[in-house]
């Protein structure tokens, strides 16, 4: 009697969705552990924090372990940088619980190996992220941006202009008292950017504010003169910051002094004929400039 | 030798293996979205306790009982299983056994059989899942399970009385 033939007669398996659930299983053990190792990390981490933060002056929060147990072929776990390789995908699938977002992407119904090309920033005023992902189309960007809105712990997010045609860039402003990591891994592929609660707020302290200097224009609409600016000063690596009245600066690097960012700016005028486009301004972590 | 299992061996196990594991699901639910349910949650439990497992080879029958239990508390929560008739006193002794007149059942009959096994509570369920649609012994049941071997024939053979009952209109 080939009863294992039997039952696979009388049963129709849906493989595709079979494999998704089985990916699903693996994913939802690996954000158990993970949360897990965070949450005894965290404690821990919280001295190490405050003597980072008030020796160098800039809000510097990165300072968890890069390399934790996950299923799947783990790549990479960072803060700022970029990873990610061509992939075929027809869709996404986001998962949500909390403050972490997993993004999967979907051919053919199944979850595809690898995770399509991304670039991810961060700035400290505003607090956020700056990310560029290569291949989404505007749908999947809907459904993303919708996901990443329903997060514990984000504010606001908002497009930004993208350098490459395949490309679209936003960024995700981030409530004071989050800090973030970005988790690659393969087999199967998947992009998890998981917001935490910083040491300062789970050591029951008050994080100290720091003013940040940086240079930035006059607000724009994302127009002409606002892609001919970023275009001039592309190997300034310029940021892009949505102002409260709705207006676009572009703004270029953040200093622990206004002196700093004034001799940043007289070498800028030197290099861009005077580059009367940039001022020095400041800011904190959760100041959103006025205009 | 104890050889602990990778989590990718876990994933190509798992993997390999996903169509009996969901014939097994479905086996007590009856429906597509509850039976992949239950696969990703045992596939969860299975990886997050991968190292309680003694012995790599042991992966099958070690997940198999995963997703028996997972289905047997999805049933539960979900109430959907039959209850035990009223008059059930419980399940028979050896010398029971020596008196049951069940019979295995031939390849034809599993149809009705496997539609029959709705009215099983889950433990009984699953020693009909185990014993005829996966195929192992009862000795290997018995392992899988944790229980005494005698205790499994019990139950399966009181299944099958009543599986037969019922589709004998009894």
């Amino acid at each position: 009697m080939d009863a294992e033939k039997f039952a696979y007669e009388m049963i129709e398996v849906p493989d595709d969705r079979l494999v998704q659930a089985i990916y699903k299983g693996m994913g939802k053990a690996r954000q158990l552990r993970r949360r897990q190792y965070v949450t005894r990390s965290l404690t821990a981490a919280a001295a190490a924090f405050a003597l980072l933060v008030c020796s160098a002056n800039v809000p510097s929060l990165y300072a968890y372990a890069k390399e934790i147990p996950v299923l799947g072929e783990f790549v990479r776990a960072l803060h700022v940088g970029g990873g990610g390789e061509s992939t075929r995908h027809e869709d996404i699938e986001i998962e949500i619980s909390d403050s972490e977002l997993v993004l999967h992407f979907i051919d053919k119904g199944r979850t595809t190996d690898t995770v399509a090309p991304y670039e991810v920033q961060y700035y400290s005023a505003p607090s956020r992220i700056a990310l560029t992902l290569q291949s989404l189309t505007e749908e999947e960007y809907g459904k993303l941006e919708s996901g990443i809105r329903s997060m514990n712990g984000v504010e606001d997010v908002y497009r930004t202009q993208a350098e490459g045609k395949d490309e679209i860039s936003f960024a995700i402003v981030l409530d004071r008292l989050y800090d973030y990591e970005v988790i690659e891994q393969i087999f199967p592929g998947m992009l998890s950017i998981r917001l935490f609660q910083d040491a300062y707020y789970t050591a029951e302290e008050r994080a100290p504010e720091q003013k940040v200097y940086y240079l930035r224009t006059k607000g724009m609409e994302q127009d002409e003169e606002f892609r001919s600016l970023l275009v001039k000063y592309r190997a300034e690596s310029p940021a892009q910051v949505k102002t409260q009245e709705g207006s676009f600066i572009l703004t270029i690097g953040e200093f622990a002094s206004e002196e700093e960012a004034e001799n940043r700016l007289a070498e800028l005028q030197k290099n861009y004929g005077g580059a009367a486009e940039f001022r020095v301004s400041s800011g904190m972590a959760k100041e959103v400039p006025e205009k | 030798m104890k050889r602990h299992l990778g989590k990718h061996e876990f994933a190509d196990k798992v993997m390999e293996n996903r169509k009996r594991f969901y014939c097994i699901a479905y086996s007590y639910v009856k429906n597509e979205q509850d039976a992949l349910d239950i696969i990703s949650e045992a596939t969860c439990k299975g990886l997050l306790h991968l190292k309680e497992l003694d012995k790599a080879e042991h992966l099958v029958t070690w997940m198999t009982r995963i997703i028996v239990n997972t289905s047997i508390d999805f049933i539960r929560k979900n109430s959907r299983t039959a209850a035990l008739p009223e008059d059930s006193k419980g399940y028979p002794d050896d010398a029971d056994l020596r008196n049951s007149q069940a019979e295995e059942p031939e390849r034809e009959a599993l149809m009705d059989l496997y539609n029959a096994m709705d009215i099983l509570d889950p433990e009984e369920r699953t020693c009909i899942v185990l014993r005829y649609f996966e195929a192992y012994n009862f000795r290997e049941i018995a392992e899988m399970l944790k229980m005494p071997e005698s205790t499994v024939k019990s139950r399966t053979y009181r299944a099958l009385e009543k599986m037969k009952q019922h589709m004998t209109g009894g």
